[in-house]
């Protein structure tokens, strides 16, 4: 960390048990929960808070063949009942905010309808301000979703970030993160070079992972999740897994590098 | 045993006063002169028939009869399909108080007209052979007594003193009763002659071992740490214990202890874990001169051996306490908290046995249980930093959460005759409650997918048969903390590893109510 003043810190502070469930802010996801064992977690989502009307989201999916009750699974606390309750909280970066010292800003503190065998989301929206300007996704170009052109151009732009990455060529993959960097850096009190380091620093750590392999780029399993709005854009398999990321793994660790794409002054942009 | 009734072909043939004729092979010619002796019914009565309690159900206010039918011995006695045939008649008698008084009487037969002082009615304690006897009389009574229970042990186990008290075969007592008459009536036969019976004094003394648990404590173990600002480092622990035997209110004791101090620049590795204040004695310790083991309503003495059990869950405490311990190695610049309320074996344990009269001629083993106890009521508080190291970087966490087991037993039982099955009941329960990661506000953070939890186990099995005394085994085993977390750092990615954030032990504590093996008495509690 760096930096001595204060810099204002916004996170959400989950706890679903009971439930498959995704949390988003403004459109961006999250965090998943499994039905299967309760989600306590605090992830930080500065960078997608707006300044003004910001909402917050759970989303709700249907449980698995639709008879299987909330809070079911093999978890030990099945026994509790299902929650769900999702904070939005402000804090300081650094600082380790100890429960029940929260300061929270927004609480959804959602009672799920009776039939839960059916999708359904809940949401709550606050107003609110941060230092950090306005944020380049917020003047995204809307994906278009049915446009092969432009999916054929999103496919070509991964396709060749994987595959550097794949050659441990780094430098394209964090080109095309500059915004990133940018931006985001300092709600962490970083410097955009510092953060740029972190990956270069990190990757001789992550390609001695047992069993390390990147998965290779199948634009059949390409699934383009427009989020925010579509101004973002979530490049993921068919099964909900960054595209970048380590071959599966039987047991041990396993590296996944989630990324989000904008369009901005007409290139395509990993903002996130 | 079955009585014996000697047929008539092998008694002495009492033929008249004069019996000499037999003695010359039939050689006189004279007439004879038969004298009739004999009986037709023995009866054996004791004194609990037909006033049975306390000594059980006895119902034969005919009492015990033996009668004969054409050389055919019968009785009344009933006998039960599953259970031990017999026709010893068994009491029960103290061996030196409460004796049981057998009465005897023959009844029937032809009268006793021959020279021999018959009927002739002997008595015999099997073990001394000292008899009493009886002549010329039909009817007869004596005292039966079991024997006196001799300590004999050293240094036991409790189990081992309380097995010693439970059912001890060595002090039943046989008597032998011998009827004996010449058997000759005026038609010859069918006389009866000889009949033998045995009676067995169990020992009459009812034990009633009982315990009344408090619940152990509540404590609070807390360190928290915070950064109030960027130059000095604010510590405090707080530690409050309740303590009393519970009994009421005015009964407990309430101790807080409260220390804060202000270090400045410290290093994590200066911050050292609370000392930890000893108590003088632990409340289980008085709790456990609470414990009574009483036979026949009275304390039985040099029986402490069987109380030593408490020495186990004091030890059992001492170790569920120490799990706390881990907290302290895992980032103590975060602080940690460990607040336990701890109940084990809290509540009302009776258990009576005892030889018992039942409604017919036998005596069985009695026992009864009453258990109405919370076995293990474990609630926890947690929270303690830890660093989850991925891709270069350490996360820093906090992980808290509540975690809790609990065991309940209310049991009734009792064995009768017509069930002497070995009673056995088995409790187990698991840990509930989930934990929580936070993590220190940035863009590095880590959240468990799957079970973060607190692994514990409790299980106890209660046994008790006509065979073993009351014991309860159980054990605690702690399945440490394990988790699947996914560790997000920004810019770097995200990686999921298994965490193993406390190692196991398996069991963490055991014991056995009374103990097994001899257990060390804590010097102090903590």
């Amino acid at each position: 960390m760096e930096g001595s003043v204060s810099t204002p810190c916004f996170y959400l502070d989950v706890h679903i048990r009971g439930y498959d469930a995704e949390v988003f802010i403004n459109g961006a996801p999250i965090l998943r929960s499994h039905q299967s064992h309760a989600i306590r977690a605090s992830p930080a989502v500065s960078e997608w808070v707006v300044q003004g009307r910001n909402e917050v989201r759970v989303v709700i999916e249907p449980s698995p063949g639709g008879d299987q009750p909330p809070g079911s699974g093999d978890d030990s606390s099945a026994s509790e009942p299902p929650l769900v309750r999702v904070a939005l909280c402000e804090g300081e970066v650094g600082e380790l905010v100890e429960p029940g010292q929260e300061r929270e800003l927004a609480v959804l503190d959602g009672q799920p309808p009776p039939d839960d065998s059916l999708a359904h989301d809940q949401a709550l929206t606050v107003s609110l301000s941060h230092p950090w300007g306005r944020w380049r996704w917020e003047d995204g170009v809307v994906f278009d979703p049915v446009d092969a052109a432009e999916r054929a151009e999103l496919t070509s732009f991964l396709s060749g970030i994987v595959s550097s990455v794949a050659a441990n060529q780094l430098d394209p993959l964090l080109d095309a993160s500059r915004i990133n960097f940018e931006e985001v850096a300092p709600c962490y009190e970083f410097s955009p070079a510092a953060a740029r380091s972190r990956l270069p620093s990190a990757w001789s750590e992550i390609v001695s992972l047992p069993g390390w392999a990147l998965a290779p780029f199948d634009p059949e399993e390409l699934e383009l999740r427009r989020c925010c709005g579509g101004r973002v854009l979530e490049p993921r398999t068919r099964t909900g897994e960054p595209i970048l990321r380590q071959v599966s793994v039987s047991e041990g660790p396993r590296w996944m590098f989630p990324m989000f794409l904008s369009r901005l002054d007409g290139r395509l942009e990993i903002v996130r | 045993m079955k009585p014996s009734v000697g047929p008539l072909d092998e008694m002495p043939l009492a033929i008249g006063d004069n019996a000499s004729g037999l003695d010359h092979e039939g050689e006189s010619d004279e007439i004879l002169v038969v004298d009739p002796c004999d009986f037709d019914r023995v009866t054996i009565k004791c004194s609990h028939m037909p006033d049975p309690d306390p000594w059980g159900n006895r119902k034969m206010a005919d009492g015990a009869q033996f009668w004969w039918e054409r050389g055919t011995a019968k009785n009344n006695l009933r006998q039960v399909q599953g259970r031990p045939y017999g026709e010893v008649i068994e009491v029960v008698a103290g061996a030196v108080r409460y004796p049981d008084k057998i009465s005897i009487s023959l009844d029937g037969g032809p009268g006793y007209t021959c020279s021999h002082n018959h009927p002739r009615i002997t008595i015999t304690e099997e073990r001394s052979k000292e008899a009493l006897v009886f002549e010329g009389k039909t009817t007869a009574e004596f005292e039966a007594k079991s024997r006196e229970l001799l300590p004999v042990l050293s240094n036991p186990t409790g189990l081992q003193l309380l097995s010693f008290f439970y059912f001890p075969d060595g002090t039943s007592n046989t008597y032998v009763v011998e009827v004996e008459a010449c058997g000759c009536r005026s038609t010859a036969g069918d006389g009866v002659g000889r009949s033998r019976h045995e009676v067995l004094a169990r020992p009459i003394d009812l034990y009633k071992l009982s315990l009344s648990l408090p619940a152990l404590k509540k404590t609070t173990y807390e360190k928290s740490a915070g950064i109030s600002d960027r130059l000095s480092l604010v510590t405090a622990e707080e530690r409050t214990v309740e303590k009393g035997l519970g009994w009421s209110e005015s009964d407990r004791e309430k101790t807080t202890t409260k220390k804060a101090s202000e270090k400045h620049l410290l290093s994590p590795k200066q911050i050292t874990a609370p000392q930890v204040e000893q108590d003088d004695v632990h409340p289980l310790v008085e709790a456990a001169r609470s414990f009574k083991f009483e036979r026949d309503g009275e304390d039985i003495k040099g029986t402490e051996a069987i109380g030593e059990f408490i020495y186990t869950l004091i030890e059992a405490e001492k170790q569920l306490k120490e799990i706390s311990d881990f907290i302290r190695d895992f980032q103590p610049q975060v602080g940690w908290k460990f607040v336990y309320e701890l109940e084990l074996f809290k509540g009302e344990l009776s258990c009576e046995w005892g030889f018992k009269e039942w409604e017919d001629h036998t005596v069985y083993r009695w026992w009864a249980l009453e258990v109405a106890m919370t076995l293990i009521a474990f609630k926890a508080e947690v929270r303690f930093g830890a660093g989850f190291r991925v891709c270069g970087c350490t996360i820093e966490c906090f992980v808290f959460g509540n975690f809790s087991i609990d065991a309940k037993l209310g049991l009734s039982a009792e064995a009768s005759p017509e069930d002497p099955k070995p009673f056995e009941s088995v409790i187990s329960s698991e840990s509930k409650g989930e934990l929580g990661l936070r993590s220190r506000l940035g863009g590095d953070w880590a959240h468990a997918e799957g079970k973060l939890v607190v692994s514990m186990k409790f299980t106890a099995k209660v046994q008790l048969s006509t065979k073993e005394p009351l014991h309860i085994d159980w054990r605690i085993d702690y399945g440490g903390i394990y988790c699947h977390v996914v560790g997000h750092v920004k810019w770097v990615g995200a990686i999921d590893r298994k965490w193993k954030v406390a190692e196991e032990k398996k069991p963490l504590t055991y014991g056995s109510i009374p103990a097994r093996d001899k257990p060390s008495p804590p010097a102090t509690a903590g």
